[in-house]
């Protein structure tokens, strides 16, 4: 890593871990990174500077050229040598074979900043808790960013051994099970972390064993991922609903988690009690909601195309243009998911097909 | 603010007495359009009567039909004529389309129609149109009888206007009785013409029924396809392809599915002084109805030469985008619409990250945007509709083999600006490899008179042919009463 590097890394840690910070801190930082990012990566200099974007005319964070996330899969997007990044995260690349790739130098940042922000809106009063896993761990699916967030999670936060319970395909439901009880023994609080399907064939699994848990007070449930291909699709109020009745913790204490490969950073549902409910980010973080043609802000609370702006990603680039919408809603944003694609109407071809927005009721 | 007009659309054949619901289509707030609806009883009934009825338009004569036909076109074409001023006053808000490609598209289509053309459809098809009206005699001996089949089913897409008269009028003329469904994207244009044709012929005006019904709606749509002799799809391959599963194996299913299209300008036609007029004409096909329809370009192929670069191609074409852009509207595009574009441009975007030869022209409003891509072997989605096409560059003809083979079977229609000394090695060579239909550049989106739609007979899928062998006659004569 250059100096310029290690000066943005340094400034970036000392401003995530600052309380908040106002326009003008943002604003200085993002230009900061934004040059960087134009001078050390070819391709994304190439993408700003055929948009009329450079260093003269980027003037506000908002000017930040946004690079649509399926850059991440045909281009490096890197400020270092890829070959010397310390931890490369790739996509699942469920539609096509090509896994788009996103190169950290290490993980010092994203660690901070995974921690930082899960403090406060997922630990909350705690500083451990006992925590179960629904996923499998990082030695397991070693370039996930998902695996890595998680164990991260366990390592700063859990109290004792954490169990990841999932095994390749299957799930140990002995030892969930046991660990529940244990909870529940003891008295003591727990913190069940899952991708939203796992927990959805948990769930199945322990009504057809007719079971049912009260986890003490101030336990919480955590999902993320939503259902991509679990064969029972519920709608988010039943899901909220059963895992509410599963595990006897209210729905105010069930948090989702949206994160993206492409990102460093995390957003998080503050309670489930009103779905779809409305996510945060934290003060290093911006979002916007355009409209896909002009590339405007779409009037407050009016459904656009989600571009986020996450300086923790000082490394590749940190305004992504996405193929979600949403919506601003109180200070966070509902997701709507993928944007439904258009269709063609008769028999002239429109090759692309895109996965269906899991809702429309922007 | 004007009040909201209601206008009973469809047709249902004049003595059909069964029961049918109704279904509104509201397009803003300025007109809700009525169409009778179709469920699994009045269905049945329906079909029941078309089928007891194809009695009359069987016993009607070619000439008979040609004139009615003839007659309801000429009335369209008038611009007078309250029907016509009703279709240029609403599809534009139907469709969404600008007013004057409807204008001068509609009549450019309608003239498809006019009693010499429709002519050019019977003999595109019948070596002897004859055959139509009863047994004639066959080149191998013995007799051959084009007999219509009772009742043509249509499944018509919404893409482009009046898209349905040409399956409609193709089963009209050979005498086959018709029920067809419109799409919910244009359900006006069929049933008006239906309307009015039943009135120029009272013989015709139990021979066909234009309708809605659910699409989806199984018990429905397995009686009309159960008692249907032909159904005819248009539509995405995703929807032609549930309907086949209705379709009974005995039924006869002519499937109109995804197509792909491209235009060839070939370095003659880009000298300094030819090279506006190509360009006028290759935006023509881009922006005549935004790309919607099966026939229209999404990549263009421009042979490299000396005279200019494709990079300047790319811009002229995006200059003549705008222009038309001004003229011809685009339509306003869904969220859904816009965000596909948007994403393909973000493709061409990454694409570029990579490669210094590619250039992206959009309009700032997004309006249109022209792709130049040097890399044949790299085009990926050449477009996604609505005024968005790549402009891909070649040295010899050879080069297009790849990416025609892969898109094989989906191509359909190749406009070209070569010159005659090329034009059959370039018509072979597309022929060869699946391209069912060569024209004009500029003359994508209007298919001329008998077109082989798809590669397809327009007018022989609605017939049976059924052959009098020699033999019959042959025997018939031991038993005739005249026999010596």
């Amino acid at each position: 890593m250059n100096q310029e590097m290690e000066s943005i890394k340094k400034e970036l840690a000392t401003f995530i871990v600052q309380q908040t910070a106002t326009e003008e801190e943002y604003e200085r930082l993002a230009l900061k990174i934004f040059a960087n990012q134009f001078r050390c990566n070819q391709p994304y200099r190439r993408f700003c500077q055929q948009k009329g974007k450079t260093l003269r005319t980027v003037k506000t964070w908002r000017d930040i050229p946004a690079v649509p996330i399926n850059a991440f899969k045909e281009t490096t997007l890197s400020c270092i040598d890829p070959a010397e990044a310390g931890a490369v995260f790739m996509t699942s690349g469920t539609t096509t074979s090509v896994r788009g790739k996103h190169y950290h130098p290490d993980t010092e940042i994203y660690d901070l900043s995974m921690k930082t922000f899960f403090k406060q809106m997922v630990m909350q009063e705690f500083e451990h808790i006992k925590m179960g896993v629904l996923f499998p761990d990082e030695s397991h699916m070693p370039n996930s960013s998902l695996a890595h967030y998680l164990e991260v999670g366990a390592k700063a936060f859990g109290i004792g051994k954490t169990n990841f319970y999932i095994k390749g395909e299957d799930i140990d439901y002995e030892t969930l099970t046991a660990d529940l009880k244990a909870a529940m023994a003891a008295d003591e609080p727990f913190l069940l972390l899952g991708a939203t399907y796992s927990l959805a064939r948990v769930m199945d699994y322990f009504e057809e064993k007719k079971e049912k848990f009260a986890l003490p007070k101030g336990s919480r449930l955590f999902d993320t991922g939503g259902f991509k291909s679990y064969k029972q699709q519920m709608t988010l109020d039943e899901f909220y609903d059963r895992l509410s009745e599963t595990f006897g913790v209210p729905r105010g204490r069930c948090i989702n988690m949206y994160g993206m490969t492409e990102l460093s950073t995390e957003y998080y549902s503050k309670s489930s009690q009103e779905v779809p409910a409305a996510m945060y980010g934290p003060h290093w973080m911006r979002t916007r909601f355009i409209d896909p043609l002009s590339g405007e802000d779409v009037p407050k609370g009016e459904c656009g195309v989600i571009v986020h702006y996450d300086l923790a990603n000082y490394n590749s680039v940190i305004a992504l243009l996405t193929e979600d919408m949403g919506y601003e809603k109180e200070d966070g944003f509902v997701l709507l998911g993928r944007v439904e694609g258009s269709e063609a109407k008769g028999c002239s071809l429109s090759l692309e097909e895109f996965m269906k927005a899991v809702g429309s009721d922007g | 603010m004007a009040e909201k007009t209601l206008y009973s659309g469809g047709y249902i054949p004049k003595d059909f007495q069964g029961h049918y619901e109704e279904i509104d289509f509201d397009f803003g707030d300025k007109l809700t359009l009525r169409l009778p609806r179709l469920n699994k009883e009045s269905s049945r009934e329906l079909m029941t009567f078309l089928k007891a009825r194809h009695g009359q338009i069987q016993n009607l004569s070619v000439a008979k039909i040609i004139e009615a036909v003839d007659k309801t076109i000429k009335q369209l074409l008038d611009k007078e004529h309250p029907l016509r001023r009703l279709a240029q006053q609403w599809l534009p808000v139907i469709t969404g389309y600008d007013e004057e490609v409807i204008r001068l598209g509609l009549t450019r289509y309608l003239k498809r129609f006019e009693a010499h053309q429709l002519h050019r459809f019977l003999s595109a098809d019948f070596a002897d149109p004859a055959v139509l009206e009863g047994f004639r005699p066959g080149v191998s001996g013995g007799y051959v009888k084009a007999q219509a089949m009772p009742v043509s089913c249509h499944i018509w897409a919404g893409n482009v206007p009046a898209l349905g008269l040409w399956s409609f009028i193709s089963a009209c003329l050979v005498k086959s009785s018709s029920i067809g469904k419109v799409s919910a994207a244009e359900p006006l244009m069929t049933g008006l013409f239906a309307r009015l044709l039943a009135e120029n012929e009272p013989a015709l005006a139990n021979a066909f029924a234009v309708v809605y019904w659910q699409g989806g709606e199984e018990e429905t749509e397995k009686t009309i396809y159960g008692m249907a002799d032909v159904v005819a799809a248009y539509g995405n391959n995703e929807t032609v392809e549930k309907i086949r599963q209705k379709v009974p194996i005995t039924t006869r299913f002519l499937p109109y599915g995804h197509k792909l299209s491209l235009s060839v300008i070939a370095g003659e036609a880009l000298d300094h002084v030819k090279i506006g007029d190509t360009l006028r004409r290759a935006a023509k096909d881009i922006v005549f109805y935004d790309q919607q329809g099966c026939y229209s370009p999404q990549v263009i192929f421009v042979e490299e030469n000396d005279a200019i670069s494709l990079r300047e191609v790319g811009s002229m074409l995006a200059q003549q985008l705008a222009r038309d852009e001004k003229r011809y509207g685009r339509r306003q595009l869904s969220f859904g619409e816009e965000s596909s574009q948007r994403q393909w441009i973000g493709q061409c975007e990454i694409e570029m990250m990579e490669r210094d030869e590619s250039e992206l022209f959009v309009s700032r409003e997004g309006a249109w945007a022209v792709f130049c891509q040097k890399d044949i072997g790299r085009l990926g989605v050449p477009g996604t509709l609505n005024r968005t096409i790549s402009v891909v560059s070649f040295k010899n003809i050879e080069e297009l083999s790849d990416f025609l083979q892969k898109m094989r079977k989906i191509l359909q229609t190749a406009g070209l600006a070569v010159p005659t000394e090329k034009l059959f090695a370039w018509s072979e060579f597309l022929a060869n490899e699946g391209i069912s239909r060569i024209c004009g550049l500029g003359e994508m989106t209007l298919p001329q008179a008998g077109w082989h739609h798809d590669g397809r007979h327009s007018l022989m899928d609605f017939v049976q042919m059924v052959d009098l062998e020699y033999s019959a006659e042959q025997q018939g004569v031991l038993y005739s009463t005249t026999t010596d």
